[in-house]
């Protein structure tokens, strides 16, 4: 599929850039946009985002591998990420991942069979009144927190991105 | 003009002058990793900071611009401990493997670890592991282990050849060199980065394992590469040049040279006429000057109208200067032609289209280049039988392989065929007389390059084989003929050639300052 963004995306990216002094500071945001429209940041979306912004492609190489929140690789759908900083590893984050791993099949880092979830252990995501957490980021730019989290309240919620999944694309099929 | 106190010495310096500048004026060296004077400044390695009095932190010194009145320290404790800091801090997961590192001898990290640190590592956990031998380009190999992160190579890419190969992919440890995915650092230039490169990171496929920097002796000289004339160190190792390096010169390359120019040092080594031949056989001089000195007398006897001589802009001035009062006083032709090797690739940077490194010689030499034939016509000319004897000076000739070709065959039609070059081509066999001349590195010369300016070169070792400068050449003949030139030092036919032409001698390269 070639590498464009849809018309909606254009508008947003338009959007953007008219935000910034100069093409280079829309850098990141414009690499989440992508992230968002192609799924995930691969060498053709690198080379057309620096097309787009009119930037020398080393410089968007630079930025999406300095940032791990840019996958170069194709992940799951909902790329569920546990908070293990201090108020949640105190309420019980390792807990959930635990019991994230066991339900899931899949280890930290890893992404289910089926495409659906990529598990990992990320630093605090601000949430600390509502310890334990997760966040859930959609392959369509959709981020999403759940909070006040135990093993019962997993199992509806992981119900519940089951079912929102449905409708999504598989990353590594969005160009 | 602000006055500063570097270490106690009072200096008065320019306006906007940087502390490392200053401190140098002022006679105390600054380390620095990622300052490079042609290159912005991203003050990123933290090896120049010094002490300024009334300042919470120490200060970048390549960075900070003083101001009148700073007291400034680049020796005090404070500096000294940060030094140790920050060599401590680069040389965490440095492989330290300098036994086996090309740049083992002209490494920063090596001299300011002595000079700065000296102290043993006090990290007992393993060192990260990355690529060793990344082929970053056709001419360079990236090892990630060494590399500091300094930027300079980058920086080169962005602001001297504005190529923009090179980034840094990933971050903290494992932070690296790169190239876009399915690029290559490949510019006509990329070898500049090893040698601005403070470390082994980046080295040279050429120079790769080669020698020992500690054991290269370096001359001062001249590229021949083409006709912009890059001064170059010539760095060589009994009696073979292992490697060209960019010399500073403001005037002409900065610090820069191509790649091209860079390896243009093979030629000197490559197909090279080392003994004096009369039709395939080798002589030694007496001989052939004698055998020479004959035949060229029968053939001026016999027709004096029918001598061609091949100039070549390849030769340095003083051996043009000799190889005119050979021609005007000894063989009396004025039948000339322009050898030289053909137009090639040019940029708007160094590289110029014009592969000979002493055109502008010759019209200094000459007055000018109307009177000399172009290759069709010295074709013509033999065919036509207008030329029986051809004197010809090396072995180029700006001309394609079609027409190359061609004289190749037309020479069967000449009487007498004299060859008097470096190289061997396919004209030596052809020869009835072949005398080998030596190289640039053999012997001390000038060069005027496109621009006009004057470069001398120095002889780094002697000739190789029983070669000689063309200027030495012209002499033996000379005087077998019965017209001597009576010269013995190079720079008595340079005062005299000087006398003699319009060109006038500005061309000293300025001295090389610090990279």
């Amino acid at each position: 599929m070639a590498v464009e963004f849809s018309e909606e995306a254009e508008a947003t990216f338009q959007d953007l850039i008219s935000r910034y002094p100069n093409n280079l500071a829309a850098m990141l945001p414009v690499l989440h946009l992508a992230q968002s429209e192609f799924g995930w940041i691969s060498v053709e979306v690198m080379d057309y985002v620096a097309n787009r912004l009119d930037v020398h492609p080393t410089k968007v190489l630079n930025a999406a591998t300095f940032y791990t929140m840019y996958n170069k690789q194709p992940i799951g759908k909902c790329h569920i990420q546990v908070c293990t900083t201090l108020s949640c590893a105190l309420m019980g984050g390792y807990e959930i991942i635990d019991y994230l791993e066991d339900t899931l099949g899949i280890r930290v880092g890893e992404t289910t069979p089926d495409g659906r979830f990529t598990l990992s252990e990320v630093e605090c995501l601000a949430s600390c009144g509502t310890a334990p957490m997760f966040q859930a980021s959609f392959c369509d730019g959709e981020i999403e927190y759940f909070e006040n989290l135990d093993a019962e309240r997993v199992d509806e919620v992981l119900k519940e991105l089951n079912e929102k999944l449905e409708a999504l694309p598989l990353p590594k099929d969005m160009h | 003009m602000p006055k500063v106190n570097i270490n106690g010495t009072e200096i008065e310096v320019e306006k906007g002058t940087t502390i490392l500048k200053a401190a140098a004026q002022a006679g105390f060296e600054v380390p620095h990793f990622c300052y490079h004077p042609a290159l912005s400044i991203p003050a990123n390695c933290r090896m120049c900071l010094v002490e300024v009095e009334g300042a919470r932190s120490l200060e970048p010194a390549c960075y900070s611009e003083v101001t009148d009145g700073m007291v400034v320290e680049t020796k005090s404790e404070r500096v000294i401990k940060a030094q140790k800091s920050v060599l401590e801090f680069i040389l965490l997961n440095h492989p330290v493997d300098c036994p086996i590192c090309d740049q083992a001898g002209e490494c920063k990290l090596q001299d300011y670890y002595m000079a700065y640190d000296a102290q043993e590592s006090r990290l007992r956990a393993e060192k990260n592991q990355k690529v060793k031998v990344f082929p970053i380009g056709p001419e360079v190999l990236y090892d990630g282990e060494r590399c500091i992160l300094c930027t300079r190579c980058i920086r080169f890419c962005e602001e001297i050849t504005g190529t923009n190969e090179l980034t840094i992919v990933q971050r903290g440890d494992s932070a690296e060199i790169r190239t876009f995915p399915g690029k290559e650092l490949d510019n006509p230039y990329s070898v500049c980065t090893a040698d601005i490169c403070p470390v082994g990171a980046l080295t040279s496929r050429d120079f790769r394992f080669k020698c020992r920097v500690w054991l290269l002796q370096s001359t001062d000289s001249v590229c021949t590469g083409c006709s912009n004339g890059c001064n170059i160190h010539l760095e060589h190792f009994r009696n073979e040049i292992q490697r060209y390096r960019p010399r500073y010169n403001p005037q002409v390359n900065d610090y820069w040279m191509c790649d091209a120019g860079r390896l243009s040092y093979k030629e000197v080594h490559t197909d090279r006429l080392l003994r004096p031949m009369s039709n395939g056989a080798a002589l030694n001089w007496h001989g052939v000057t004698e055998t020479a000195s004959a035949k060229l007398a029968r053939a001026l006897d016999d027709d004096a109208g029918s001598f061609g001589f091949v100039v070549s802009p390849q030769a340095s001035c003083e051996d043009l200067f000799l190889a005119k009062r050979f021609i005007e006083e000894v063989l009396g032709t004025d039948q000339l032609y322009l050898g030289g090797k053909p137009d090639g690739f040019e940029d708007d940077f160094l590289i110029k289209a014009d592969k000979n490194p002493n055109r502008q010689g010759v019209k200094a030499v000459f007055g000018g280049l109307n009177d000399f034939g172009d290759v069709d016509k010295l074709i013509d000319d033999i065919e036509s039988g207008a030329i029986k004897t051809l004197y010809m000076m090396e072995t180029h000739l700006p001309a394609d392989a079609e027409t190359r070709q061609r004289f190749v065959d037309a020479l069967d039609k000449l009487d007498l065929f004299v060859l008097q070059a470096q190289h061997c081509a396919e004209l030596a066999n052809q020869a009835h007389l072949a005398l080998p001349a030596c190289s640039h590195a053999e012997t001390e010369g000038t060069f005027v390059n496109f621009d006009g300016l004057a470069q001398p070169f120095e002889q780094a070792f002697a000739p190789h084989g029983d070669s000689l400068p063309h200027w030495q050449i012209f002499m033996r003949l000379a005087r077998a003929m019965g017209q001597p030139l009576t010269y013995t030092f190079v720079h008595q036919i340079r005062d005299e050639m000087f006398q003699a032409s319009d060109a006038d001698e500005n061309g000293e390269p300025a001295e090389a300052q610090a990279e």
